[in-house]
């Protein structure tokens, strides 16, 4: 478990610390860029309780909460209960991952209001780079760098454990 | 201000949004302000964008206001010029106050720990393996298929049982909607597969509420987090009265040992428990033995070392072992000795002190090894009041889990630490401690110095009993260690106040006058009010533990992350609220889409599973059945009709790629079966003479004939023959054997009962050898021989190879049968190929490369002409497609013609190549295989797989045999009839007006032809202008008729959308359009087809046209 948000204390690398808002995907295009991006999504609406995405399912889009909540649940080890990781409201990103490294899904999003998603997969995306490569620069470069801020977040919550 | 080489600045936020944050000053210039790119961005309304700047010049640190709106404040005032700043002043922006603090600069790296030094060691040969233990045998090498690093994963194809929805486990809490689309073949090289649920495993019950109540702030806000009321003076001044109280205490423990016992044992000690409980922060602040253990950190003296790892691992059960030997011994010694204690007192006292004077921050004493901390942790995790940690300024850092730092989680973060170890030594504490208490109080006090030991024993026993109550209830009950170490804690604390409520209150009486005793009531109402409040602890604590394993498991893998841009989205949400929805029921997927947008293109951009064919609603690859909203779709045409027919489906059928929607539809991927099949038969003056009929080919062609044939003449013995192992499939979607993870099943156009119902003899696998028209027989090289009154020949066509030497080695591949797909895929796999060729850039050509590309091959396509898709495309919208190709990957090599292949035979030079099905088989009679292709101009170009898509070749050989005019194909008349009576063709192998299209639709109306004329109607094909719509390479191209003009009659209007990179050309010829590109328009083709078939006169829209409106198009009317 990760108790390094509690135990934030003040002489460890503040500046390395990722804080909220560094992730954010795509801070800086412009709102064209943005409607641009989101051209070549599907948009999805979804009902309260709807599954979008199960755990080890084979799906490879990009997520974009247009509007409502959703809710990350992961199964315990052993595959017999959820547990819930997070909670997505609007302007969310989710399955990223997924989205780079096509392996199954390591976790399920089940909505918990209606409401829409915007989704990217990556046939659309390779339309976008052929149509946009700058964008689709842009896309990657700073999706590996919320991966990698993800990383330095896990390897802190687990040195965070050392003290 | 200098700063000097063991100093450094921080800027703490005393207060504001983010109070308690700490910014280190690292660089010499450092902006303030609301604005992103900020050095610090503060979330404060009140700040300007650019705020404030504080630059490190020669005299120090310089504050300059950037003109804000609210202004910067130094100590409160405000400033209008660049201001010197000192330590320990304040900077106000907005209503954020910084602290602008100077302290010790960043402790060094610490040194790595160090390497075991090797000693040199004389070489000694390797000493040889017993032999009576035998090397285990090398692991054989299982042959897996090959996975290169930067490749999607590459499943073997799967084999043939039909498709089958997996079972997955419903989730009970809501109706059951999910049904996976797709599920992933396991990964060969096993990566950590995330679980899957079971069965039965039911998603937790959706909680409406957020579990974390909307409140401003964390919910477990640490020390620095909190606000503070009382100032840090003021409990300085109360640390010197308990300092001096303790010491005084300590004193009259040795002049005046009885009134130093009372006070100590009678008040002191029954009240610390109780504050613990109720107001722990109070406490910790005014410690006596705390307030000294900083007293060198205040005054700076503090040596500040970091504490041993075994003192870190072990000081927690120092302070337990201490507290076990102090709590009996007192039945022994400390009740009665006023000067034993009074020693335990001050060595308490010198303890912390010293281990202060050592060590940084509280590491030393307070939260490591003090006796008390144990039972702090356990009665303090849920205060009542809270008190901040006034003690530490600042925050060091300095212990695990620290209690001070965050007095609510702190407890439960040990409880559930990684490290068993860590948490069993509290757990064994709280386990153990309500028995402790009792047998303290239990166990009589020994009477003699023998009764000492037997004192112990009995209170260890106590303690045993308790400890072994807590091992059954964590080992037994389903409830967390957390749960019963609260029930632990709170029945400790009753259980010590049950004693000491009347010790206390009648020490409290005495103070009133000698020999007055508390009455009972008092005593009673004490102990059920300290129930009650114990109750009400019980409760918080839980409610706190499952706010904090919430947060706690919150993985940062799950932390959110936002789009930059919100209001983007919100308007994309807006713009697409009003288009129409499609609900693919079975896949639970409500997708909202431009309306005219097909069902196929929808279902395909949502990764659902569907087949594509020929886009056009003649192949039958995507058959749908539509739930609701049939009447929200675009009209079914013509054709479409047919494809319907022919497959006989419910009458709630479409084909996906036709249906265009244009109003909320409810559609399931599968079509439904009708509830009584429909005739197909249509009304028709056959001729019952003609009573068999052969058909040679079961393409398109071939299969179609046979449909219709059987639709006007019930009685006709039909026999289809073909040469490929399969019945009528998808030849459009071969490519998807390559790269996907369709087998062959997906690609049937038609049942396989289809053939007997409609009593069609089919002869797969199977050649003709010859036919001699004289008897009207087809003798078929498997020694069968089929009379025919009519014969049919559709044959096809076969991919054209130009001559390139050596080519037909292994790696030289056409793409034009699904076994050349199985075969390209399976050889990408057997010699882990990393690069292919293909030569030839047309559809077919693109389309294989494309397909190659996805399944993970860097590819290059030569093209001998100067652009791509030359018969389809003007040079503006090939060169968009180039551009396009190579942003996506592909290497569009131009001019370039192929003259030879080259291989090796070597197989030892290609070690890691060696493929495994060859090595297998042990022959190694096929070790060549292709790895240059020499082009014409000299280039030598290195690949893996060399594939030819050239164009194709009608199959004439055997029309040659049988005698019938052939100049390019098998020409036919308007009646499709040959130079043969009786002997008709259509499809491929047929040339009609000098045209061999190679199109599917083009097949299909001939083989329409051809049925009518061979069952002795009528029949004349008017050869259409030919629209080739495809999607090819994920670009959505329509091409029409004469595309170029050619001559100055000829007006043109191409429109080109730079941004989108999107084309669009129409070529109008006397007022009617005889061409058009649409390059990314794929709802316009309906409109520009329409218009041209129907030969509209478009002169009076020319403006709009010009403008970009071409839905027009499809508006007019004659």
């Amino acid at each position: 478990m990760q108790f390094s948000a509690f135990f934030g204390y003040p002489d460890q690398e503040v500046s390395v610390i990722p804080d909220d808002s560094e992730l954010v995907f795509l801070p800086n295009i412009s709102e064209e860029e943005w409607e641009n991006l989101l051209n070549y999504t599907e948009t999805l609406r979804f009902h309260i309780g709807d599954v979008i995405i199960n755990q080890g399912e084979d799906d490879r889009g990009l997520y974009f909460v247009v509007e409502g909540r959703l809710q990350v649940l992961s199964l315990e080890p052993g595959g017999e209960s959820w547990r819930s990781l997070a909670e997505l409201a609007s302007g969310a990103i989710f399955g990223e991952q997924a989205f780079l490294d096509g392996k199954p899904r390591s976790a399920a999003v089940r909505a918990i209001s209606d409401g829409t998603l915007s989704r990217l997969n990556p046939e659309a995306f390779e339309k976008l780079a052929g149509r946009e490569p700058t964008l689709a620069y842009a896309i990657l470069f700073d999706l590996g760098r919320i991966l990698s801020l993800r990383l330095r977040l896990m390897s802190l919550s687990n040195r965070g454990q050392e003290l | 201000m200098q700063v000097t080489g063991r100093q450094a600045l921080q800027l703490q936020v005393q207060s504001g949004p983010e109070a308690g944050r700490i910014y280190r000053l690292e660089t010499n210039v450092l902006t303030l302000g609301r604005q992103s790119n900020n050095n610090i961005v503060l979330r404060d309304a009140k700040a300007s964008r650019l705020n404030t700047r504080l630059e490190l010049g020669l005299a120090g640190l310089i504050a300059i206001d950037n003109g804000s709106a609210n202004g910067t404040f130094i100590n409160g005032v405000r400033i209008s010029a660049p201001q010197l700043l000192r330590p320990n002043d304040t900077i106000q922006i907005g209503q954020t106050i910084l602290l602008l603090m100077e302290v010790a600069a960043p402790r060094p790296q610490p040194a790595m720990p160090a390497m075991p030094l090797q000693q040199p060691q004389p070489y000694r040969p390797p000493q040889p393996l017993p032999v009576s233990q035998p090397r285990p045998p090398m692991p054989s090498v299982q042959p897996q298929p090959y996975q290169s690093p930067q490749r999607p994963p590459m499943p073997m194809p799967p084999m043939a049982p039909p498709y089958q929805p997996p079972q997955r486990p419903p989730f009970p809490a809501q109706p059951p909607q999910y049904i996976p689309v797709q599920v992933p073949p396991l990964p060969v090289a096993a990566p950590p597969v995330p679980l899957k649920p079971k069965k039965g495993t039911s998603l937790p019950v959706i909680n409406r509420e957020p579990l974390k109540a909307a409140k401003d702030g964390p919910s477990f806000p640490n020390f620095m987090q909190v606000s503070r009321i009382l100032p840090i003076w003021f409990w300085h001044v109360l640390r010197v009265i308990s300092v001096s109280c303790a010491i005084a205490t300590g004193l009259i423990l040795f002049i005046l040992p009885e009134v130093g016992l009372t006070i100590f044992w009678k008040f002191f000690v029954p009240s610390l428990p109780i504050l613990f409980f109720v107001a722990p922060g109070l406490w910790r602040n005014i410690c006596p033995m705390a307030a000294l253990n900083q007293t060198p950190r205040l005054f700076k003296f503090t040596r500040a070392l970091t504490i041993p790892k075994w003192f870190k691992e072990y000081s927690y059960v120092i302070g337990i072992g201490l507290f076990l030997v102090i709590v009996p011994t007192r039945k022994v010694i400390f009740n009665q000795n006023g000067i034993a204690l009074g020693i335990v007192v001050f060595a308490s006292l010198l303890t912390a002190f010293a281990m202060g004077s050592l060590f940084k921050g509280k590491s030393g004493w307070c939260s490591s090894m003090c006796p008390l901390l144990p039972v702090q942790r356990i009665y303090a995790q849920t205060p009542f009041v809270k008190i901040p940690n006034s003690h530490c300024q600042p925050c060091v850092g300095c212990t695990k889990n620290c209690y001070d730092f965050n007095p609510q989680v702190a407890y439960l973060a040990d409880l559930n630490d990684d490290d068993p170890r860590y948490a069993n030594y509290r757990k064994f504490f709280v386990g153990l401690f309500p028995g402790l208490i009792l047998g303290f109080y239990g166990v009589a006090d020994p009477q003699t110095l023998g009764d000492v030991p037997a004192m112990y024993f009995q209170i260890l026993t106590y303690m045993c009993l308790s400890l072994g109550l807590f091992m059954l209830l964590t080992t037994f009950s389903h409830v967390s260690a957390h749960k019963i170490t609260t029930l632990f804690a709170a029945a400790a604390l009753n259980i010590y106040y049950w004693y000491n409520i009347p010790t206390l209150t009648n020490a409290i009486a005495a103070l009133f006058g000698q020999g007055q005793t508390a009455p009972d009531w008092l005593i009673w109402t004490l102990k059920g009010l300290l129930l009650a409040l114990t109750l009400a602890w019980i409760v918080r604590t839980y409610v706190k533990e499952s706010l904090f394993l919430a947060q706690a498991t919150k993985s940062p893998a799950g932390s959110g992350v936002k789009v930059g841009s919100t209001k983007a989205l919100e308007e994309h949400g807006a713009a697409t609220s009003g288009e129409p929805e499609i609900n693919f029921i079975n896949e639970g997927k409500r997708c909202v889409v431009a309306a005219e947008t097909t069902i196929l293109d929808v279902a395909e951009s949502n990764d659902l599973h569907i087949e594509a064919g020929c886009r056009m609603g003649m192949c039958g690859a995507d058959p749908i059945a539509i739930l609701k909203g049939m009447g929200n779709l675009s009209p079914i045409s013509e054709e479409e009709q047919a494809t319907l027919d022919r497959l006989g489906k419910a009458s709630n059928t479409r084909m996906a790629c036709c249906a265009r929607v244009r109003g909320p539809v409810e559609v399931a991927l599968k079509p439904e079966e009708p509830s009584e099949t429909p005739s197909s038969l249509i009304k028709f003056d056959y001729d019952p003479a003609i009573k068999s009929i052969v058909i040679i080919g079961n393409g398109v062609a071939g299969a179609t004939a046979a449909d219709h044939i059987r639709r006007r003449h019930p009685e006709v013995e039909i026999h289809l023959i073909g040469q490929e192992k399969h019945h009528l499939y998808n030849r459009m979607g071969i490519s998807r054997l390559v790269y996907g993870r369709s087998a062959m099943q997906g690609l049937y156009l038609l049942p396989e009962t289809w053939y007997d119902e409609h009593k069609i003899t089919t002869w797969l696998n199977t050649q003709v050898y010859r036919v001699d028209h004289n008897s009207h027989q087809v003798f078929l090289a498997i020694g069968e021989t089929l009379h025919y009154d009519k014969l049919v020949l559709a044959m096809g066509s076969r991919s054209t190879v130009p001559p390139i030497e050596s080519f037909g080695i292994p790696g030289t591949f056409v793409l034009r049968e699904a076994e050349d797909a199985m075969h390209i895929r399976a050889f990408t796999q057997d010699y882990a190929c990393k690069r292919a060729i293909v030569a030839g850039g047309g559809l077919l050509g693109l389309e294989a490369a494309y397909a190659l590309l996805k399944l993970g091959l860097s590819v290059s396509v030569l093209e001998r002409s100067e652009r791509l898709l030359s018969r389809q495309l003007d040079r503006r919208a090939s060169e968009l497609l180039t551009e396009y190709l190579e942003n996506i990957g592909i290497r569009v090599v131009k001019k370039a013609e192929s003259a030879a292949v080259q291989g090796v035979s070597d197989m030892s030079r290609l070690p890691e190549r060696v493929p495994l099905r060859v090595q297998q088989g042990g022959s190694g009679q096929t070790t060549d295989h292709v790895t240059h292709v020499i082009l014409k101009d000299g280039r030598r170009l290195s690949c893996d797989i060399f594939l030819v898509a050239a164009g194709i070749t009608p199959n004439i050989e055997l029309a040659k045999q049988i005698g019938v005019r052939i100049n390019k194909g098998v020409v036919i008349d308007d009646m499709m009839r040959t130079s043969l009576p009786d002997v008709l063709a259509a499809g491929d192998v047929a040339e009609f007006e000098g045209q061999i299209h190679g199109l599917w639709p083009v097949a299909t109306e001939q083989a329409q032809a051809v049925a009518i004329n061979a069952v002795g109607g009528q029949q004349h094909f008017k050869a259409a202008i030919p629209v080739t719509a495809l999607k090819v390479v994920g670009v959505e191209l329509t091409s029409v008729g004469q595309f170029d003009p050619k001559g100055p009659e000829d007006y043109v209007i191409a429109l080109e959308d730079t941004q989108a990179r999107h084309y669009r050309k129409l070529v109008i010829n006397q007022g009617r359009v005889v061409g058009a590109i649409l390059l990314g328009y794929p709802l316009l083709t309906s409109a520009v087809s329409t218009a041209i078939k129907k030969g509209y006169d478009v002169r009076p829209y020319i403006p709009q046209l010009q403008a970009g409106n071409w839905e027009i198009l499809g508006k007019l009317a004659g």
